[in-house]
């Protein structure tokens, strides 16, 4: 008896894990079929950070505003090839203002259809420049009004025309304001209640743009389809997917693997492994950050702990000439970045580069004979030198920060040179946290930090004026005649004079070195050249292909027909297999055990 | 029957007086921490002191701390979780979305480890010096002390780069959103790597504790008596020294339960699993007061749980402890 119930058992298992092995097979034929019919054409983005929030109130880095770029327009685009404002690219055609610039008028775009069907008019434009002025919406506020300026008014005569009205005198509206244009029908409901406004979810996100956000997986990532009947062209592409990744080496390995088409911001060590890479093709695009070293000037009429020496210009001017900023570049980013000068990045129209020999260009010998002239002695044979109106040790603390790629190690290759001439740079590596911490109460001497920014330079010649000490300043520089040429720079209508005079306001900053400008960290990106052609790199000719201010490249993406296919993952036949073997196996060593058993008890 | 009351009565007190301690701890232990949240999300927004004043108020951390604590208590109370500084949204909300991932994931993996640690650690022991108990010693200990991360690397770059078997990361296809069998497949298959890492880096500890407690009542005077009376061999091992060698591994395993919800960090960021463990990394770099104190509450409650719960069991289990 009890041998025939063992036979029945061998049997049914045999049986069992046969059924599931021609399951597995069918289900896995199925499932190929159901694939193939009338697939979408889907562009995938990895990326290692996710959008805070997909609420443009809430938006912080570049994950929302690349989402932002896709989902709306704004009053004007930046221009693909030099990222000015760009009539060509946004919801307004054309403007004109009065004489002292107080009242500005726009023509709209005519025709434009919200993702809903809805008509986008003037009075939308109008509603969201209202919108921020009156619940003071944080962000955008600063392109429409500079801090305790009367708020500017905008009215909608009719739909097709935009009135800026502005109490003085105002550049504004060609910075342009990166604000995208939000619906009236949707938004109007939060209008006096900033708090809700800024907790509404929007997905999907109602808006204008080329593409649409249609779903949003917290820490997965987003996916935006096409809005087909866009006035700025007929996007190629039915979907951009977006996946978030939370480390470099998996996002790298997806892109290897074709889980992915697209690698973003990727550090230097990765993007050289993926050179020469089957079916990839790596770009280095423009720097989108610049580091420093910056100084702390001391909070004025405070008791502060910040080195008095430091506001001497010539001992600023040595420590820059003290730095080798192209070793910087060689060795910590392996090349790919560009040595740092001014505060605005390479690429921009408004940089400006000093001619060769105005440049601190990286001489000891020459930084020590600098320090001896200014009577920087070393009077105590410590091997640091003295300030002589003082006396105190030249010691600096210089805060690191350790989340920012390259602070720390730039901070011992600089302590290392600051040591040859007489410095101690004592390094404070701290998070980014306490950083900000210690930034906002101007507790320190120095630090390695950086700083990303707008195309416009308003904003970063701004963190250099008086009034932003404790606000936007690094280590509040004050100097009056800065104050007065940055408020001259607001006034300039004339872009190629205000451009001339962004340059001299550049020029002054480099001389006096409120902060030494390190280097310029490239963005690196790599794709999957054997599946997609046709990016708009911005700016041209090889800007950045995505990320760089404008939906541009997701418009003009195409397949290649005979592009690679995805990875081949495991299918449901083969988990089924899998399911079975198992059975298969674990039957078999049970019987085996039981069989011995059986023989033991025997 | 009084005294099994009795004890019921006095552990749940405990847990409930545990519970209630943490939720104090929770509170004051996140204000005392460095860096200012506020100053945190201006940097990359551009707002002025004013802009930054009103930031403050709207998120009422410019009351005074016992004020802030009776407003926690009252809102925990009430189960509203406040809302998350970073994004404006409701901390329910954000934890719920993230609760799945992370027991999938890791109750899957701990369930495994557990099994599959405790059968090793038990075969080993039995045949103690055999040609498996010296290869399972060796390999559980080897497993013990890989870094997760590590071997999740690894794993990335063998079974995804090189052999395109495996996704490299997330939780399930987005897009297309599939459904039915598809769905679980897809799921297993962006699981199998996560689940895979944090299985191969318990089962050691597990093996290796069930062993040593195993070997520990091997040498006991009962399991002798038992092989006198002339049991089998499995019979022993399974009836006699199995049970009175488990409870040291049954404290271990209901811990590792408690920890689920507290998610696996590392795991989860190698392998881009939207867990929980991924958003507690994110709370803390970003000093997300709310969201932190939702996600240790949870952490707390469920340890807390799952204590009271071996507690419970061990009174059955081992009778002598409702003595004490």
């Amino acid at each position: 008896m009890k041998a025939h119930t063992r036979r029945m058992t061998k049997l049914g298992s045999a049986t069992l894990a046969t059924l599931l092995l021609a399951g597995a097979l069918m289900t896995g034929a199925a499932s190929a079929q159901d694939a193939t019919p009338d697939k979408a054409v889907v562009f995938t983005v990895g990326l290692t950070g996710d959008m805070v929030s997909p609420n443009p109130f809430k938006a912080c880095c570049g994950a929302e505003y690349e989402m932002l770029f896709m989902n709306y327009d704004m009053l004007f685009g930046f221009s693909k090839k030099d990222l000015t404002y760009s009539p060509e690219d946004g919801l307004a055609t054309d403007f004109e203002h009065n004489a002292d610039s107080t009242v500005w008028t726009f023509t709209i775009r005519d025709g434009v259809k919200w993702h809903d069907g809805e008509p986008l008019t003037a009075a939308d434009i109008a509603f969201t420049y209202n919108f921020i002025v009156n619940n003071k919406m944080g962000a955008f506020l600063n392109y429409l009004k500079s801090a305790g300026a009367e708020p500017p008014t905008f009215t909608a005569p009719n739909d097709t025309t935009l009135v800026w009205e502005s109490p003085t005198p105002t550049s504004a509206p060609l910075t342009p304001p990166w604000i995208p244009i939000l619906p009236e029908h949707v938004w109007s409901q939060f209008d006096g209640d900033p708090v809700a406004a800024k907790q509404f979810e929007n997905v999907p996100a109602v808006g204008s743009g080329p593409f649409h956000l249609e779903s949003w997986d917290t820490g997965q990532g987003w996916v935006m389809t096409a809005n087909k009947g866009y006035w700025g062209g007929e996007p190629t592409i039915d979907e951009v997917d977006f996946k978030v990744f939370s480390n470099q080496e998996a996002m790298v390995g997806a892109l290897k693997a074709g889980q992915i088409d697209f690698a973003e911001a990727l550090n230097p060590t990765l993007f050289n492994s993926l050179e020469g890479a089957e079916g990839i093709t790596t770009h280095v695009a423009p720097p989108a950050y610049f580091d420093n070293l910056a100084f702390n000037f001391g909070v004025p009429d405070k008791n502060d702990s910040s080195l008095p020496a430091l506001h001497d210009v010539v001992l600023r001017q040595a420590i820059a000439t003290a730095i080798d900023t192209q070793a910087i570049v060689d060795k910590l980013m392996l090349g790919n970045g560009t040595v740092g000068t001014t505060v605005t990045l390479p690429q921009s129209v408004w940089h400006w580069e000093p001619p060769a020999d105005q440049q601190y260009t990286f001489d000891i010998a020459k930084a020590n004979q600098m320090l001896d002239d200014a009577g920087y002695a070393d009077t105590n044979d410590d091997g640091v030198r003295n300030d002589p109106k003082t006396g105190d040790e030249l010691i600096i603390e210089t805060l690191t920060i350790d989340s920012v790629t390259y602070s720390n190690d730039q901070g011992k290759l600089i302590a290392g040179w600051m040591k040859q001439i007489g410095i101690d740079m004592q390094l404070v590596p701290v998070s980014e946290n306490k950083a900000y911490d210690l930034w906002g109460v101007g507790d320190f001497d120095a630090y390695i930090w950086g700083w990303g920014g707008d195309p416009d330079p308003d904003f970063i010649m701004s963190i250099f004026t008086t009034s932003q000490c404790l606000s936007w300043s690094d280590g509040c520089y004050s100097d009056p005649k800065f104050d007065a040429m940055y408020e001259k720079q607001k006034t300039i209508l004339d872009p190629a004079e205000r451009r001339e005079y962004i340059y001299t306001m550049q020029q002054y900053i480099y001389e006096q070195v409120p902060e030494v400008v390190l280097a310029y960290e490239n963005d690196l990106q790599a794709y999957r050249s054997d599946r997609w052609e046709g990016f708009t790199p911005v700016p041209e000719p090889d800007g950045f292909l995505i990320f760089g201010w404008g939906p541009y490249s997701y418009i003009s993406l195409k397949p290649i027909a005979s592009g690679g296919t995805g990875s081949q993952s495991v299918s449901t036949g083969m988990w089924l297999a899998v399911l079975a073997g198992i059975v298969v196996i674990g039957g078999g060593i049970f019987l085996i055990r039981r069989n011995k058993s059986d023989e033991e008890r025997a | 029957m009084g005294s099994t009351r009795r004890y019921l009565l006095r552990k749940t007190g405990q847990a409930l007086a545990t519970l209630a301690f943490v939720l104090a701890m929770n509170f004051f232990l996140f204000r005392i921490m460095p860096g200012d949240p506020v100053r945190l999300l201006a940097r990359n927004t551009h707002l002025t002191p004013e802009q930054q004043q009103e930031e403050i108020h709207t998120l009422g951390l410019d009351l005074a701390l016992p004020a802030q604590f009776i407003v926690y208590v009252k809102n925990t109370a009430t189960a509203n979780l406040g809302t998350s500084i970073r994004s404006s949204r409701s901390v329910s909300a954000v934890i719920a979305e993230r609760i799945w991932p992370t027991v999938l994931l890791v109750g899957v993996s701990t369930f495994l480890s557990v099994t599959f640690g405790i059968l090793v650690g038990i075969y080993g022991a039995w045949r103690r010096g055999s040609a498996f108990d010296k290869g399972s010693l060796f390999g559980s200990l080897i497993l013990y002390s890989i870094p997760e991360g590590w071997l999740g690397m690894l794993l990335i770059i063998f079974l995804v780069s090189t052999w395109k078997l495996f996704p490299a990361g997330g939780y399930a296809q987005q897009f297309p959103p599939l459904y039915g069998i598809a769905h679980v497949t897809d799921v297993l298959n962006h699981m199998f790597l996560p689940a895979l890492t944090l299985t191969l880096g318990y089962i050691g500890e597990y093996a290796v504790i069930m062993r040593s407690s195993l070997l520990e009542v091997m040498g006991d005077d009962f399991i002798q008596t038992a092989r006198a009376k002339g049991l089998r061999d499995n019979l022993v091992r399974r009836r006699h020294a199995v049970p009175n060698a488990l409870l040291p591994s049954l404290t271990l395993v209901f811990y590792s339960f408690g920890f689920v919800m507290g998610g696996a960090v590392i795991t989860e960021a190698v392998f881009s699993w939207p867990g929980l463990g991924q958003l507690e990394y994110q709370a803390i770099s970003e000093l997300d007061y709310p969201v932190m104190q939702g996600l240790f509450l949870l952490l707390s409650a469920a340890v807390i749980m799952f204590n009271l719960a071996a507690d419970i069991l061990y009174g059955y289990l081992d009778p002598r402890i409702k003595e004490f």
